[in-house]
C-alpha cells in the first residue's frame, strides 16, 4: 500500500526557542491507517501535528530540516489552504476553533467553503451530508457560541470534514471534553477511519490508543523513541523510561510475566488481558 | 447589532427586516448627512418624527422613545446652556435667563446638533433591531468589501458576549474570595484590575489558536470571491428608499448652497 | 530598497493573520473595560486598554485600526456620538504604537512618558471634536456637566472643554496605561515572539516575521545539542496558557 504520509528525517526549531521541538522524525502512514502519537507534555506532539497541516513552517516562524509529505507532496511547497483541502485538523480548545463570524452552526460549517468560493447550493448539500454522521441535525440553526464544549467540538470537526479531506489530524481533541462528549467524538472518528479516512491522533488515553491504532509513534523531548504496531511499541520495556505512558493492560500482562504466571506478547485490550489473567489463575 | 439570523415573516417588523441590509445602512447614513448639511434644524426634526412613526409602526415605540428621550433631553439642555448662552456667534438675544442671555444663533446651532445626533441614533437603532449583521457583512462582501474587513466586524461583535461571560465567571470567583465590588471609588477602581487582568490574558492566549483555525480554513485565499451561506435579502422597496434618501440629501445640499449664497433666508 | 517600499512592507508585516485575529480581541477588551466602568459606576472609560496592548504587540497601525473599530462599534451599537471620536482612538493607537516601537514600554520612566503623551493627544483631539463637532457637550457622561460648570466660570467653550478633558484623561489614561503595562509584562515572551513587534521587549531591533528564515536549514549543532539538564522549553506544547 502507498504511504499517504511520509515524514523524512524531519526536525524543527521555533524562532527564539533554545532547542528543537522535534528532531529526526522518520515514519510513514499508509492510506486508511490509524496512527496514534503518544508522549509526555512537551514531547513535540503538537509540533508534529502542525507540520502535517502546514502550520509549521508556514504559520509558525522557525527553522526546519528534512521533509513532511502528504499525498506525495511536500507540505513546505504548498500553502496551508491547499493542504487543508486534503488534511483536516482539529485541536484541543473547542472555543478557539470557531470562526467567530457565524451566527448559526450551518454558517460555521460552511465557513471554509465560503473562503474557497464554493456556491451556496453546494454548501447546503455538503452540510446535509455531514450533519447526520456528526449528530448536528438539530443544531444547525443554533448559535455556535451557545453550545456545549462537546457540541462545539463536533461542529469544529464538521467544519473541517466538509472540505472532504483524506487525512484527519486530531491534536488532543477530546482532552477538554466531558467523558460522554469525548466518547461521542471518538466514535465518529473511528467510523470515519473504517470508511477509509487516514487518522493521525494525539491522545492521552492509552487504553483507547491500544484498542484503535494500527500504528503508534512515541515521542519524548522531540525525539522519536518508538514507531510500529501497538504490540511492538508497547511491548518495548524501555518505553516507560522515556516518560511515555503505557496502557494498564500492558502493565498487567507484564507483571504476570515478571511473576512467572504467564508469558507471550503483551496484551493490549481488555479482552486479551482478561484471558491472560484467567489463564494465570488456572481457569 | 442583531445576532438573530432567522426572520419571522409574521412579525410586525417583517417589512423592515426584509429590506436589503446595505440599503438600510445607506439610508441612515444619507439621511443623517442630509440633516447635517441642511441649514436649519427643521429637516432633522422631520426625520426624527418620521423615525418615531416608523418605530411605532414596527412595534418598537416604547424602547425607541425611551432611548431617544433618555439621550435627547440631557444633551439638549447641556448644549442650550453651552452654545445658546456662550456661543461667540450669538448676536440676537431671545431670552434673558438672569445669569446669562440666550442667543438665537447658538440655540439654532445647539438644536441642529441635537436633531442630527437623534437622526443617527434612531436610524441605527431601527437598523440594528431589524438587521442580522452576518447578512449585512455577506451583502457588503458581495459588493466588494474585503473578506478580512468582514471578519474584523463579525469577530469583534461575536467576541464581546463571550468575554462578558468569562468576566462574569471571574467576578463570581473573585467576589467569593472576598473582592469588594462596592465601597468608595478607590476600592472600586482597585476591584477592576483583578477582573480585567485574567479576561485580557486568557483572550490574548486564545489569539494564537484562533489564527491557526483561520489559516486552516482558507482565510487567506483571495483567488476567488468568497461566498456565504447567509442568504441576502432584497426587497422591491430597497431602491425607492435609497433614491428618496439621496434626493433629500441633494435638496439639502442645494438648500445649504442657496443659504450660503444668501438666496434662502435660513 | 526605497523608503516607501520598506514602509509598505513594514505595514504588511504588522497585519499578519495573528495580528488580524488580535484586533477583534483587543476591540473586545476595550469594550469590556468600558462596560466594567459603567457596571462599577466609575467616572472612567478604560476603553483604550486593548489598543495599548496591541500597540505593544503589533505596532502603531494595527493599534490605530483597533481604536477605529472600537469607536465604529460604539457608534453603531451604543451611540453615534462616539463616531467622530474614532479619530481620537486612532491617534492614541498611533502614539502608543510608535512609542512602544521606540522602547518606551520597557522601563518605568517610559511608561510615565506614554501616559503623558497619550493623555495630551487624547485631550487635545477630543476637545477639538467636542467643541467643533458637538458644540461643547455630548451629554453621554459626567464630563459634560463638568464642562458646563467650566463654561459658566470661564466663559470660553474651547478652554472649558479642554480643561475637563485634561482632568478626566489624566486619571483614565493613567489607569489604562498601568493596566496595559502590567499585562504587557505578563504576556509569555514566546507569544510575543510571534508578533510584528518581537524583539522590542528585549531591546533588540525589530525582526520581521522571518519569511526568509523558512528556507533556512537548521545547523548541525542545532540538532545535536541535547542538554538533558535543560528544562522543557518547547513553547506551545506547554500548557501554560
Amino acid at each position: 500500500m502507498d504511504s499517504i504520509i511520509k515524514v523524512d528525517d524531519f526536525s524543527f526549531r521555533y524562532r527564539d526557542a533554545k532547542r528543537c521541538a522535534v528532531r529526526h522524525l522518520d515514519f510513514e502512514v499508509p492510506e486508511g491507517g490509524f496512527l496514534c502519537v503518544v508522549g509526555p507534555n512537551g514531547s513535540g506532539k503538537s509540533t508534529l501535528c502542525n507540520a502535517l497541516v502546514g502550520l509549521v513552517p508556514h504559520h509558525f516562524n522557525g527553522k526546519g530540516r528534512g521533509s513532511v509529505r502528504v499525498l506525495g507532496q511536500k507540505v513546505a511547497d504548498q500553502t496551508i489552504a491547499q493542504i487543508s483541502c486534503n488534511v483536516g485538523f482539529v485541536f484541543q480548545n473547542p472555543f478557539n476553533q470557531l470562526s467567530y463570524t457565524a451566527g448559526t452552526v450551518a454558517e460555521e460549517l460552511a465557513y471554509g467553503l465560503g473562503n474557497h468560493g464554493v456556491p451556496r447550493d453546494e454548501m447546503v448539500r455538503r452540510i446535509e451530508q455531514i450533519a447526520g454522521p456528526l449528530h448536528l441535525e438539530g443544531l444547525l440553526d443554533r448559535n455556535p457560541l451557545e453550545l456545549s464544549g462537546g457540541q462545539i467540538q463536533r461542529v469544529a470537526l464538521g467544519s473541517t470534514l466538509i472540505m472532504n479531506p483524506r487525512v484527519l489530524v486530531l491534536d488532543e481533541c477530546t482532552t477538554q471534553l466531558d467523558p460522554l462528549g469525548s466518547e461521542e467524538i471518538f466514535d465518529i472518528v473511528k467510523k470515519l477511519n473504517e470508511d477509509g479516512m487516514t487518522v493521525v491522533m494525539v491522545d492521552h488515553d492509552m487504553e483507547r490508543v491500544a484498542r484503535c491504532a494500527d500504528h503508534v509513534l512515541a515521542l519524548s523531548r522531540g525525539n522519536q523513541v518508538a514507531f510500529g504496531t501497538p504490540e511492538e511499541v508497547f511491548g518495548d520495556p524501555a518505553l516507560e523510561e522515556h516518560g511515555v505512558d503505557i496502557p494498564d493492560y500492558v502493565r498487567i500482562s507484564r507483571t504476570l510475566e515478571d511473576e512467572g504466571l504467564a508469558s507471550g506478547p503483551v496484551t493490549l485490550t481488555e479482552g486479551a488481558c482478561a484471558e491472560r489473567v484467567g489463564k494465570a489463575l488456572g481457569r | 447589532m442583531s445576532q438573530r439570523p432567522v426572520a419571522d415573516d409574521t412579525a410586525r417588523d417583517a417589512w423592515l427586516v426584509a429590506l436589503n441590509p446595505t440599503a438600510k445602512v445607506a439610508s441612515v447614513l444619507v439621511l443623517g448627512l442630509a440633516s447635517i448639511v441642511f441649514p436649519s434644524p427643521i429637516l432633522g426634526a422631520l426625520i426624527v418624527v418620521a423615525l418615531f412613526a416608523l418605530a411605532a409602526a414596527m412595534g418598537y415605540f416604547r424602547p425607541f422613545a425611551k432611548l431617544m428621550i433618555g439621550f435627547g433631553i440631557p444633551v439638549t439642555l447641556m448644549l442650550l446652556l453651552i452654545q445658546g448662552c456662550y456661543s461667540p456667534q450669538n448676536v440676537t438675544v431671545i431670552a434673558d435667563l438672569g445669569f446669562a442671555r440666550l442667543g438665537l444663533e447658538g440655540t439654532l446651532y445647539a438644536l441642529s446638533t441635537v436633531v442630527t445626533l437623534l437622526t443617527f441614533l434612531g436610524g441605527f437603532y431601527l437598523m440594528n433591531r431589524t438587521t442580522y449583521t452576518g447578512e449585512l457583512v455577506a451583502d457588503l462582501t458581495e459588493r466588494g468589501l474585503p473578506p478580512k474587513a468582514g471578519y474584523l466586524v463579525l469577530a469583534s461583535l461575536n467576541v464581546v458576549p463571550q468575554m462578558k461571560r468569562r468576566m462574569a465567571t471571574i467576578q463570581e470567583a473573585q467576589v467569593a474570595r472576598g473582592l469588594d465590588m462596592g465601597g468608595d471609588i478607590i476600592s472600586r477602581v482597585r476591584a477592576t484590575v483583578p477582573l480585567l487582568g485574567p479576561v485580557v490574558m486568557s483572550s490574548l492566549a486564545d489569539a494564537e489558536e484562533r489564527s491557526m483555525m483561520l489559516e486552516t480554513h482558507g482565510f487567506h485565499l483571495n483567488e476567488r470571491a468568497h461566498t456565504s451561506y447567509v442568504v441576502v435579502r432584497h426587497a422591491t422597496a430597497d431602491k425607492p428608499l435609497v433614491i428618496a434618501s439621496a434626493v433629500v440629501l441633494v435638496l439639502s445640499v442645494a438648500a445649504r448652497i442657496a443659504s450660503v449664497a444668501g438666496v434662502l433666508p435660513l | 530598497m526605497s523608503e516607501k517600499a520598506s514602509f509598505a512592507q513594514k505595514l504588511k508585516d504588522q497585519f499578519s493573520t495573528k495580528s488580524l485575529v488580535l484586533i477583534p480581541i483587543a476591540v473586545g477588551i476595550n469594550l469590556i473595560g468600558g462596560t466594567l466602568c459603567s457596571m462599577l459606576k466609575l467616572p472612567l472609560f478604560l476603553d483604550t486598554i486593548g489598543t495599548l496592548v496591541v500597540a505593544c504587540l503589533s505596532g502603531p497601525w494595527v493599534a490605530a485600526l483597533t481604536g477605529l473599530l472600537t469607536n465604529v462599534f460604539l457608534a453603531i451599537v451604543a451611540n453615534p456620538v462616539n463616531f467622530p471620536y474614532a479619530i481620537v482612538s486612532v491617534l492614541v493607537g498611533l502614539t502608543a504604537g510608535y512609542m512602544a516601537r521606540a522602547g518606551f514600554f520597557n522601563k518605568k520612566s517610559g511608561i510615565v512618558a506614554v501616559w503623558l503623551a497619550v493623555t495630551l493627544v487624547n485631550a487635545v483631539s477630543a476637545s477639538l471634536i467636542t467643541s467643533f463637532v458637538f458644540g461643547g457637550a455630548t451629554g453621554i457622561n459626567g464630563t459634560s456637566v463638568v464642562t458646563a460648570a467650566f463654561v459658566v466660570a470661564l466663559q470660553d467653550v474651547l478652554l472649558s472643554v479642554f480643561s475637563s478633558a485634561i482632568l478626566e484623561n489624566l486619571l483614565d489614561k493613567g489607569i489604562s496605561v498601568l493596566i496595559a503595562y502590567t499585562i504587557w509584562r505578563k504576556i509569555p515572551r514566546r507569544l510575543v515572539s510571534q508578533y510584528a513587534m518581537a524583539g522590542i521587549a528585549d531591546g533588540e531591533a525589530p525582526v520581521g516575521p522571518g519569511r526568509d528564515e523558512l528556507d533556512d536549514k537548521l545547523e548541525d549543532d542545532d540538532l545535536d545539542f541535547d542538554d538533558e539538564d535543560e528544562d522543557l522549553d518547547l513553547g506551545f506544547d506547554d500548557e501554560d496558557l
